[in-house]
């Protein structure tokens, strides 16, 4: 009895060590201000790596069989020809589907000093944060403003490793964003995961809240709108303004993301 | 032959998780589908070993470097807790559908930790409990598949 206990708990001992090296890990990595989680994403490429090979998209394997007959040569040419339009047609619609996310972004923002890069979600991860492309390879950094193609914000990058980035989006667990009135009133804007929180800093506010927006003084590098107040029920309390919004708006694979960069 | 054994387990795991996350990402309900987790349970319910200790770990620390916002090693231990903690219920208790169930949604809270501890309980909630009606489904249905076929 006493031995089956000791092997119930024997077969556990490597786990044990594996976690006490994990959490010594992760205090390595907490005092070492995440240099160490840093590492891996800094060596490697993983988006990029991760391209399907244009060979395996054009079927190349198809031609091994064309050696006889010109009926099964000219078949075969015609599979290729038929699979080289069917990419140029996927190619030709993301230059569309670009196009007209640029159009619609050209109509809504004003400053065209700024380079805005076009990025696209690739996941969400296990504490609902997106996964977007583009990293340091566009010279991208922490803090940067990520919009949509209306030229609102969305959130901003939290992380960014070599070719992709991690979005703070109004659903993350750690979004913390600071923005302002038309009057220059500062507000925090916090999430739940379910609603946006947005309190107002001061207390000279005397007229209902519209349109916020990022500013250069919290270190954003425009002016870009981000939510309009107005709609929404306002409690005041010690002349402090406090507006909860319902998160509606998820993001897609289909949602339009846009980094503005200076030139 | 171990090594190249460690490491194809390692990849698998990791194709895995990158397919879990992916799968979520296209998911917009309120619950998530967590293949993962549910691998993560089989191995601790069904094939524990002291083998799976060194692939489970790898795995997790290409996930919290890639794909994590967390300190290195977070999730390396959570994965390795699930298991544990599966493994020690499931031979503690008498194995059940219900014992099953419950492990799942012990082990679900203790994966989904870091959005727990940040949010309010009516964030996680409702996706929380649908999630375990949905991955003890599909995990109890793996079982008697594989139980079937074996």
């Amino acid at each position: 009895m006493q031995n089956t206990q000791i092997v119930g708990i024997r077969k556990y001992v490597v786990y044990f060590l594996f976690i006490f090296l994990s959490g010594l890990l992760s205090a390595v990595d907490y005092f070492s201000n995440k240099t160490l989680s840093n590492f891996i994403p800094k060596q490697v490429n993983l988006i990029s790596n991760f391209q399907i090979p244009d060979r395996l998209l054009q079927n190349e394997f198809s031609s091994l069989s064309s050696s006889r007959a010109d009926l099964v040569a000219e078949n075969i040419r015609l599979k290729e020809e038929l699979s080289n339009l069917r990419v140029l047609y996927v190619e030709n619609q993301e230059l569309q589907d670009n196009i007209e996310s640029y159009d619609l972004l050209i109509k809504n923002i004003s400053d065209f000093e700024l380079t805005y890069y076009a990025t696209s979600l690739i996941l969400k991860n296990s504490t609902d944060e997106y996964l977007i492309s583009g990293g340091r390879d566009y010279n991208f950094e922490p803090g940067d403003l990520v919009i949509n193609e209306k030229g609102y914000v969305v959130g901003y990058l939290g992380e960014v490793f070599n070719d992709y980035s991690i979005l703070e989006s109004f659903n993350s667990t750690t979004f913390n964003f600071r923005a302002l009135d038309k009057d220059n009133n500062i507000f925090e804007v916090n999430s739940n995961g379910k609603e946006l929180i947005f309190s107002s800093l001061e207390s000279t506010l005397n007229s209902k809240v519209g349109m916020l927006y990022s500013d250069i003084t919290f270190g954003h590098l425009n002016k870009f709108p981000l939510f309009d107040l107005e709609p929404y029920e306002q409690t005041e309390l010690n002349n402090k303004i406090t507006v909860i919004v319902p998160i509606e708006e998820m993001l897609t694979f289909q949602s339009k993301l846009f980094i503005p960069k200076s030139k | 032959m171990k090594v190249i054994r460690l490491i194809s387990l390692s990849t698998f795991l990791f194709i895995i998780c990158l397919f879990e996350n992916y799968l979520n990402t296209f998911i917009s309900l309120d619950f998530g589908v967590y293949l993962f987790l549910i691998s993560l349970l089989y191995i601790g319910t069904e094939l524990f070993n002291q083998n799976f200790v060194i692939p489970i770990f790898l795995t997790g620390i290409l996930y919290d470097s890639f794909f994590s916002t967390y300190y290195l090693g977070l999730y390396t231990s959570i994965f390795l807790v699930v298991v544990v903690l599966s493994n020690f219920l499931v031979t503690r208790y008498r194995r059940s559908n219900v014992i099953y169930i419950t492990t799942f949604s012990i082990c679900l809270l203790i994966y989904k930790i870091p959005i727990i501890l940040e949010f309010d309980l009516d964030y996680w909630l409702t996706g929380y409990i649908t999630s375990i009606i949905v991955n003890s489904l599909i995990f109890i249905s793996l079982k008697r598949a594989l139980r079937n076929n074996v």
